[in-house]
Protein backbone atom coordinates (compact mmCIF):
# COMPACT_ATOMS: atom_id res chain seq x y z
CA UNK A 1 0.00 0.00 0.00
CA UNK A 2 3.00 2.49 0.64
CA UNK A 3 4.09 4.55 -2.61
CA UNK A 4 7.31 5.14 -1.41
CA UNK A 5 9.90 2.14 -2.98
CA UNK A 6 10.83 -0.57 -0.69
CA UNK A 7 14.32 -0.32 1.29
CA UNK A 8 16.83 -1.89 -0.12
CA UNK A 9 17.93 -4.72 1.74
CA UNK A 10 20.79 -3.96 4.25
CA UNK A 11 23.79 -5.97 3.89
CA UNK A 12 24.54 -7.50 7.53
CA UNK A 13 28.06 -8.79 6.93
CA UNK A 14 28.75 -6.95 10.63
CA UNK A 15 25.91 -9.94 12.78
CA UNK A 16 27.29 -12.71 13.19
CA UNK A 17 25.04 -15.97 12.00
CA UNK A 18 22.59 -17.48 13.89
CA UNK A 19 23.30 -20.87 15.76
CA UNK A 20 21.50 -23.52 16.51
CA UNK A 21 20.71 -26.97 17.64
CA UNK A 22 19.78 -29.84 15.22
CA UNK A 23 18.14 -32.66 16.25
CA UNK A 24 18.72 -35.91 14.43
CA UNK A 25 16.89 -39.23 14.65
CA UNK A 26 19.11 -41.97 14.76
CA UNK A 27 19.19 -43.84 11.05
CA UNK A 28 18.91 -47.96 11.54
CA UNK A 29 22.37 -48.41 10.52
CA UNK A 30 22.87 -46.53 14.01
CA UNK A 31 20.41 -48.18 16.38
CA UNK A 32 20.77 -51.70 15.48
CA UNK A 33 22.45 -54.23 17.83
CA UNK A 34 22.41 -55.60 21.56
CA UNK A 35 21.59 -52.39 23.82
CA UNK A 36 19.77 -54.43 26.57
CA UNK A 37 22.81 -55.59 28.58
CA UNK A 38 20.40 -55.62 32.13
CA UNK A 39 18.08 -57.97 30.12
CA UNK A 40 15.15 -56.07 30.57
CA UNK A 41 11.97 -55.68 33.28
CA UNK A 42 9.71 -58.47 33.51
CA UNK A 43 6.64 -57.52 35.87
CA UNK B 1 4.50 -26.41 27.76
CA UNK B 2 4.74 -24.69 30.95
CA UNK B 3 7.66 -26.90 32.95
CA UNK B 4 10.02 -29.03 30.38
CA UNK B 5 11.46 -32.04 31.68
CA UNK B 6 13.34 -34.67 30.19
CA UNK B 7 11.54 -38.07 30.03
CA UNK B 8 13.13 -40.41 32.23
CA UNK B 9 13.48 -42.76 29.41
CA UNK B 10 15.08 -39.98 27.52
CA UNK B 11 17.71 -39.25 29.70
CA UNK B 12 20.29 -37.61 27.49
CA UNK B 13 24.11 -38.85 27.55
CA UNK B 14 27.03 -37.06 26.19
CA UNK B 15 29.32 -38.63 23.90
CA UNK B 16 33.40 -38.25 23.49
CA UNK B 17 32.90 -35.93 20.62
CA UNK B 18 30.69 -33.70 22.67
CA UNK B 19 27.32 -34.65 21.39
CA UNK B 20 24.19 -35.43 23.31
CA UNK B 21 22.52 -38.75 22.36
CA UNK B 22 19.07 -38.64 23.68
CA UNK B 23 16.24 -41.26 24.05
CA UNK B 24 18.60 -44.39 24.40
CA UNK B 25 19.54 -46.24 21.23
CA UNK B 26 15.96 -47.47 19.83
CA UNK B 27 15.37 -47.22 16.38
CA UNK B 28 12.58 -44.81 15.62
CA UNK B 29 13.16 -43.04 19.35
CA UNK B 30 16.84 -42.36 19.88
CA UNK B 31 18.30 -38.83 18.34
CA UNK B 32 21.78 -37.12 18.41
CA UNK B 33 22.45 -33.32 18.79
CA UNK B 34 25.89 -32.00 17.79
CA UNK B 35 26.53 -29.55 20.36
CA UNK B 36 29.90 -27.93 20.23
CA UNK B 37 28.74 -24.93 22.18
CA UNK B 38 27.41 -27.42 25.02
CA UNK B 39 24.37 -25.24 24.93
CA UNK B 40 22.19 -28.63 24.57
CA UNK B 41 23.45 -30.22 26.95
CA UNK B 42 22.97 -27.24 29.53
CA UNK B 43 19.56 -26.85 28.35
CA UNK B 44 18.40 -30.36 28.85
CA UNK B 45 20.19 -30.70 32.32
CA UNK B 46 17.50 -27.61 33.32
CA UNK B 47 15.24 -29.07 31.97
CA UNK B 48 13.97 -31.04 35.32
CA UNK B 49 10.28 -29.98 35.61
CA UNK B 50 11.19 -27.03 38.01
CA UNK B 51 11.85 -24.35 35.33
CA UNK B 52 9.50 -22.61 32.34
CA UNK B 53 11.05 -22.63 29.03
CA UNK B 54 11.50 -18.22 29.88
CA UNK B 55 13.77 -19.29 32.73
CA UNK B 56 15.59 -22.02 31.08
CA UNK B 57 16.09 -19.47 27.99
CA UNK B 58 17.45 -16.91 30.49
CA UNK B 59 19.78 -18.79 32.32
CA UNK B 60 21.31 -20.28 29.31
CA UNK B 61 21.97 -16.78 28.49
CA UNK B 62 24.04 -16.21 31.94
CA UNK B 63 25.91 -19.21 31.20
CA UNK B 64 27.08 -18.62 27.83
CA UNK B 65 27.76 -15.01 26.76
CA UNK B 66 27.85 -15.47 23.07
CA UNK B 67 23.70 -16.87 23.07
CA UNK B 68 21.53 -14.27 22.36
CA UNK B 69 17.95 -13.96 23.15
CA UNK B 70 16.50 -15.62 19.88
CA UNK B 71 19.18 -18.38 20.06
CA UNK B 72 18.62 -19.39 23.35
CA UNK B 73 14.77 -19.28 22.88
CA UNK B 74 15.19 -21.43 19.45
CA UNK B 75 17.44 -24.09 21.65
CA UNK B 76 14.74 -24.77 24.01
CA UNK B 77 12.03 -24.44 21.72
CA UNK B 78 13.81 -27.41 19.83
CA UNK B 79 14.13 -29.18 22.23
CA UNK B 80 10.66 -28.91 23.40
CA UNK B 81 9.66 -29.99 19.59
CA UNK B 82 11.90 -33.44 19.90
CA UNK B 83 9.50 -35.39 21.70
CA UNK B 84 12.07 -35.92 24.08
CA UNK B 85 10.77 -33.58 26.50
CA UNK B 86 7.13 -33.80 28.91
CA UNK B 87 5.01 -31.66 30.30
CA UNK B 88 5.97 -31.60 34.44
CA UNK B 89 2.81 -29.70 35.22
CA UNK B 90 0.13 -31.28 32.78
CA UNK B 91 -3.52 -30.04 32.89
CA UNK B 92 -6.02 -32.06 34.07
CA UNK B 93 -6.90 -35.18 31.72
CA UNK B 94 -10.61 -35.48 32.51
CA UNK B 95 -11.11 -38.10 29.85
CA UNK B 96 -9.96 -40.77 32.23
CA UNK B 97 -11.13 -41.35 35.78
CA UNK B 98 -8.39 -41.81 38.55
CA UNK B 99 -9.19 -45.59 38.45
CA UNK B 100 -8.28 -45.47 35.16
CA UNK B 101 -5.13 -43.52 35.91
CA UNK B 102 -4.15 -45.64 38.29
CA UNK B 103 -4.68 -49.08 36.09
CA UNK B 104 -3.55 -47.89 32.70
CA UNK B 105 0.22 -46.30 34.27
CA UNK B 106 2.56 -48.57 33.18
CA UNK B 107 0.74 -48.06 29.79
CA UNK B 108 1.23 -44.70 30.15
CA UNK B 109 4.91 -44.99 30.58
CA UNK B 110 5.56 -47.36 27.69
CA UNK B 111 3.65 -44.82 25.95
CA UNK B 112 5.99 -42.03 26.83
CA UNK B 113 8.31 -43.70 25.92
CA UNK B 114 8.05 -44.52 22.49
CA UNK B 115 6.28 -41.27 21.42
CA UNK B 116 8.15 -38.84 20.23
CA UNK B 117 4.97 -36.38 19.38
CA UNK B 118 5.10 -33.18 21.48
CA UNK B 119 1.79 -33.59 23.75
CA UNK B 120 0.02 -31.49 26.26
CA UNK B 121 0.02 -34.47 28.60
CA UNK B 122 1.05 -38.07 28.82
CA UNK B 123 -1.99 -39.61 28.61
CA UNK B 124 -3.12 -38.73 25.05
CA UNK B 125 -2.44 -42.20 23.49
CA UNK B 126 -4.38 -44.16 26.27
CA UNK B 127 -7.70 -41.54 25.67
CA UNK B 128 -7.15 -42.49 22.00
CA UNK B 129 -7.42 -46.30 22.88
CA UNK B 130 -10.22 -45.48 25.29
CA UNK B 131 -12.28 -44.05 22.45
CA UNK B 132 -11.83 -46.35 19.88
CA UNK B 133 -13.49 -49.62 18.65
CA UNK B 134 -12.17 -52.57 17.45
CA UNK B 135 -13.85 -55.53 15.75
CA UNK B 136 -12.07 -59.05 16.67
CA UNK B 137 -13.36 -61.71 13.93
CA UNK B 138 -12.17 -65.30 16.10
CA UNK B 139 -11.41 -66.12 19.05
CA UNK B 140 -9.50 -68.80 19.05
CA UNK B 141 -5.53 -69.38 19.33
CA UNK B 142 -4.89 -65.98 18.09
CA UNK B 143 -8.07 -63.88 18.99
CA UNK B 144 -8.63 -65.51 22.34
CA UNK B 145 -4.63 -63.54 23.04
CA UNK B 146 -5.59 -60.40 20.97
CA UNK B 147 -8.91 -59.96 22.70
CA UNK B 148 -7.86 -60.57 26.04
CA UNK B 149 -4.80 -57.89 25.45
CA UNK B 150 -7.23 -55.16 24.07
CA UNK B 151 -9.96 -55.27 26.67
CA UNK B 152 -6.13 -54.70 29.64
CA UNK B 153 -4.78 -52.31 27.63
CA UNK B 154 -8.36 -49.92 27.68
CA UNK B 155 -9.70 -49.85 23.94
CA UNK B 156 -13.13 -48.76 24.90
CA UNK B 157 -15.07 -50.95 23.05
CA UNK B 158 -14.65 -54.56 21.64
CA UNK B 159 -17.16 -56.39 20.26
CA UNK B 160 -16.02 -60.34 19.72
CA UNK B 161 -17.41 -62.75 17.23
CA UNK B 162 -16.67 -66.03 17.04
CA UNK B 163 -19.62 -69.18 16.30
CA UNK B 164 -17.85 -72.08 17.92
CA UNK B 165 -18.07 -73.48 21.35
CA UNK B 166 -15.08 -74.30 23.30
CA UNK B 167 -13.16 -77.38 23.10
CA UNK B 168 -11.25 -79.09 25.74
CA UNK B 169 -8.10 -79.33 23.06
CA UNK B 170 -8.36 -75.57 22.93
CA UNK B 171 -7.53 -75.30 26.22
CA UNK B 172 -3.91 -76.14 24.90
CA UNK B 173 -3.98 -72.45 23.98
CA UNK B 174 -7.06 -70.44 24.11
CA UNK B 175 -6.11 -68.18 26.86
CA UNK B 176 -9.56 -66.82 27.89
CA UNK B 177 -11.39 -70.45 28.38
CA UNK B 178 -10.98 -72.89 31.19
CA UNK B 179 -12.03 -76.69 31.70
CA UNK B 180 -15.67 -75.57 32.80
CA UNK B 181 -16.33 -73.78 29.45
CA UNK B 182 -16.29 -76.73 27.41
CA UNK B 183 -19.19 -76.44 25.43
CA UNK B 184 -20.47 -73.20 25.85
CA UNK B 185 -20.11 -70.64 23.01
CA UNK B 186 -16.68 -69.00 22.75
CA UNK B 187 -18.15 -65.45 22.19
CA UNK B 188 -20.35 -65.29 25.49
CA UNK B 189 -17.27 -66.71 27.67
CA UNK B 190 -14.68 -64.32 26.24
CA UNK B 191 -17.15 -61.87 26.54
CA UNK B 192 -17.23 -62.33 30.10
CA UNK B 193 -14.09 -63.14 31.01
CA UNK B 194 -12.93 -59.70 29.63
CA UNK B 195 -16.29 -57.94 31.60
CA UNK B 196 -13.74 -59.46 34.12
CA UNK B 197 -10.52 -58.28 33.36
CA UNK B 198 -12.01 -54.28 32.44
CA UNK B 199 -14.73 -53.22 33.67
CA UNK B 200 -14.56 -50.06 32.45
CA UNK B 201 -14.63 -51.01 28.45
CA UNK B 202 -17.61 -51.86 26.57
CA UNK B 203 -17.55 -55.59 25.73
CA UNK B 204 -20.01 -57.00 23.44
CA UNK B 205 -20.19 -60.33 21.54
CA UNK B 206 -22.21 -62.47 19.01
CA UNK B 207 -21.79 -66.02 17.62
CA UNK B 208 -22.59 -65.46 14.02
CA UNK B 209 -20.27 -66.95 11.11
CA UNK B 210 -19.48 -64.55 8.77
CA UNK B 211 -20.02 -65.92 5.53
CA UNK B 212 -19.07 -63.20 2.91
CA UNK B 213 -17.74 -59.75 2.39
CA UNK B 214 -21.25 -58.33 2.76
CA UNK B 215 -22.03 -59.65 5.88
CA UNK B 216 -18.25 -58.56 7.02
CA UNK B 217 -19.26 -55.46 6.01
CA UNK B 218 -22.04 -54.93 8.10
CA UNK B 219 -19.99 -56.28 11.55
CA UNK B 220 -17.09 -53.98 10.46
CA UNK B 221 -19.27 -50.94 10.30
CA UNK B 222 -18.68 -48.18 12.83
CA UNK B 223 -15.25 -49.95 14.20
CA UNK B 224 -12.27 -48.27 13.82
CA UNK B 225 -10.25 -51.25 13.17
CA UNK B 226 -10.42 -55.32 12.47
CA UNK B 227 -8.74 -57.69 14.37
CA UNK B 228 -9.19 -60.27 11.66
CA UNK B 229 -8.29 -63.70 13.70
CA UNK B 230 -10.15 -66.52 11.71
CA UNK B 231 -8.80 -68.01 9.09
CA UNK B 232 -11.73 -69.77 7.14
CA UNK B 233 -12.11 -69.93 4.12
CA UNK B 234 -8.37 -70.04 3.32
CA UNK B 235 -6.87 -67.77 0.55
CA UNK B 236 -6.76 -67.24 -2.31
CA UNK B 237 -9.78 -65.59 -2.18
CA UNK B 238 -10.93 -66.40 1.51
CA UNK B 239 -11.67 -64.27 4.48
CA UNK B 240 -8.79 -62.23 4.64
CA UNK B 241 -9.26 -61.33 0.75
CA UNK B 242 -13.06 -60.35 2.42
CA UNK B 243 -11.46 -58.48 5.04
CA UNK B 244 -8.76 -56.81 2.44
CA UNK B 245 -11.38 -55.36 0.11
CA UNK B 246 -14.27 -54.44 3.08
CA UNK B 247 -11.81 -52.35 5.05
CA UNK B 248 -10.61 -51.22 1.92
CA UNK B 249 -13.76 -49.54 0.99
CA UNK B 250 -14.50 -48.52 4.35
CA UNK B 251 -11.18 -46.91 5.04
CA UNK B 252 -10.56 -48.94 7.96
CA UNK B 253 -7.18 -50.65 8.75
CA UNK B 254 -7.07 -54.04 9.99
CA UNK B 255 -4.64 -56.56 11.15
CA UNK B 256 -4.54 -60.06 10.69
CA UNK B 257 -2.28 -62.71 12.37
CA UNK B 258 -1.81 -66.35 12.68
CA UNK B 259 0.86 -69.20 12.67
CA UNK B 260 2.09 -71.71 10.29
CA UNK B 261 3.63 -74.11 13.03
CA UNK B 262 6.67 -72.33 14.20
CA UNK B 263 6.31 -69.42 11.38
CA UNK B 264 4.02 -66.72 13.46
CA UNK B 265 2.78 -63.96 10.97
CA UNK B 266 1.14 -60.88 11.06
CA UNK B 267 -0.17 -58.36 8.18
CA UNK B 268 -0.55 -54.81 9.33
CA UNK B 269 -2.95 -52.97 6.63
CA UNK B 270 -4.61 -49.64 6.15
CA UNK B 271 -5.62 -46.42 3.87
CA UNK B 272 -2.10 -45.07 2.12
CA UNK B 273 -0.39 -48.02 1.87
CA UNK B 274 -0.62 -51.35 -0.49
CA UNK B 275 -3.44 -53.86 0.62
CA UNK B 276 -3.12 -57.35 1.21
CA UNK B 277 -3.88 -58.65 -2.00
CA UNK B 278 -0.77 -56.36 -3.47
CA UNK B 279 1.47 -57.91 -1.14
CA UNK B 280 0.71 -61.04 -0.87
CA UNK B 281 1.03 -60.82 -5.27
CA UNK B 282 4.31 -59.60 -4.76
CA UNK B 283 5.66 -62.41 -2.82
CA UNK B 284 6.94 -64.91 -5.27
CA UNK B 285 5.73 -67.68 -5.08
CA UNK B 286 7.35 -70.87 -3.33
CA UNK B 287 6.46 -74.90 -3.70
CA UNK B 288 5.60 -76.10 -0.15
CA UNK B 289 5.17 -73.13 1.19
CA UNK B 290 1.12 -73.02 1.38
CA UNK B 291 0.56 -74.72 5.15
CA UNK B 292 -2.60 -75.51 6.83
CA UNK B 293 -1.68 -77.86 9.46
CA UNK B 294 -3.15 -77.18 13.08
CA UNK B 295 -0.10 -77.56 15.37
CA UNK B 296 -0.12 -75.22 17.63
CA UNK B 297 1.41 -74.32 20.91
CA UNK B 298 0.39 -71.40 23.96
CA UNK B 299 3.40 -69.75 22.87
CA UNK B 300 2.72 -69.88 19.09
CA UNK B 301 -0.73 -68.90 19.44
CA UNK B 302 0.06 -66.06 22.30
CA UNK B 303 2.73 -64.69 20.30
CA UNK B 304 0.84 -64.24 17.16
CA UNK B 305 -2.34 -62.71 19.10
CA UNK B 306 0.49 -60.15 21.05
CA UNK B 307 1.53 -58.97 17.93
CA UNK B 308 -1.63 -58.91 16.32
CA UNK B 309 -2.95 -56.83 19.60
CA UNK B 310 0.18 -54.11 19.48
CA UNK B 311 -0.59 -53.31 15.72
CA UNK B 312 -4.33 -52.95 16.77
CA UNK B 313 -2.75 -50.58 19.48
CA UNK B 314 -0.09 -48.85 17.50
CA UNK B 315 -2.75 -48.28 14.74
CA UNK B 316 -5.05 -46.28 17.47
CA UNK B 317 -2.36 -44.44 18.92
CA UNK B 318 -0.55 -43.92 15.37
CA UNK B 319 3.07 -44.96 17.39
CA UNK B 320 4.61 -46.73 14.82
CA UNK B 321 6.93 -46.19 12.93
CA UNK B 322 6.77 -48.11 9.15
CA UNK B 323 2.89 -47.29 7.94
CA UNK B 324 0.67 -50.31 7.31
CA UNK B 325 1.36 -52.71 3.57
CA UNK B 326 3.63 -55.08 5.30
CA UNK B 327 3.67 -58.63 6.76
CA UNK B 328 6.19 -59.23 9.50
CA UNK B 329 7.10 -62.03 11.73
CA UNK B 330 9.31 -64.44 13.02
CA UNK B 331 10.00 -68.18 12.81
CA UNK B 332 9.85 -69.38 16.39
CA UNK B 333 12.89 -72.24 15.96
CA UNK B 334 15.37 -69.71 14.98
CA UNK B 335 15.78 -66.11 16.62
CA UNK B 336 17.71 -65.02 13.65
CA UNK B 337 15.31 -65.34 11.05
CA UNK B 338 12.82 -62.28 10.97
CA UNK B 339 10.33 -62.33 8.51
CA UNK B 340 9.21 -59.02 6.52
CA UNK B 341 7.02 -58.42 3.48
CA UNK B 342 6.58 -55.25 1.75
CA UNK B 343 5.49 -54.92 -1.78
CA UNK B 344 4.24 -51.87 -3.55
CA UNK B 345 0.62 -51.26 -4.67
CA UNK B 346 0.01 -52.90 -8.15
CA UNK B 347 -1.25 -50.34 -10.96
CA UNK B 348 -4.65 -51.95 -11.73
CA UNK B 349 -5.58 -52.30 -7.86
CA UNK B 350 -9.18 -50.91 -7.52
CA UNK B 351 -8.67 -51.05 -3.81
CA UNK B 352 -4.98 -49.63 -3.00
CA UNK B 353 -3.94 -47.67 -5.88
ZN1 LIG C 1 -3.93 -53.28 -3.69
Amino acid sequence: MSSSPAPEPQPQQDKKPRKKIVVRRLDKIETTGWSQPSGGSSN
Amino acid sequence: MRLPRVKPEHAPHRLGDGSVRLGGVLYGIASEIADADGWAWAALTLMDGTRSPAEIAAELRSRFAGLSAEEADEVVATLIGSGHVEEAAPGPCEALSEREKERYSRSRDYFRWVDVTPRDHGWEPQVRLKNAGVLVLGLGGTGSHVAWSLAASGVGRLHLVDPDVVELSNLNRQVLYTEADVGRPKAEVAAERLRAVNSEIEVTASAARVDGPAGLARLVDGFDVLALCADHPREPGGIRTWANRVCSVAGIPWVSGGYDGPLVSVGVFGPGGPCFECVRAGIPPRPGADYAWPGVTGASAGISGQLVAHDVVALITGLMVTPPGYFHGLTLLDPDEHVYAHYPSRADCEFCS
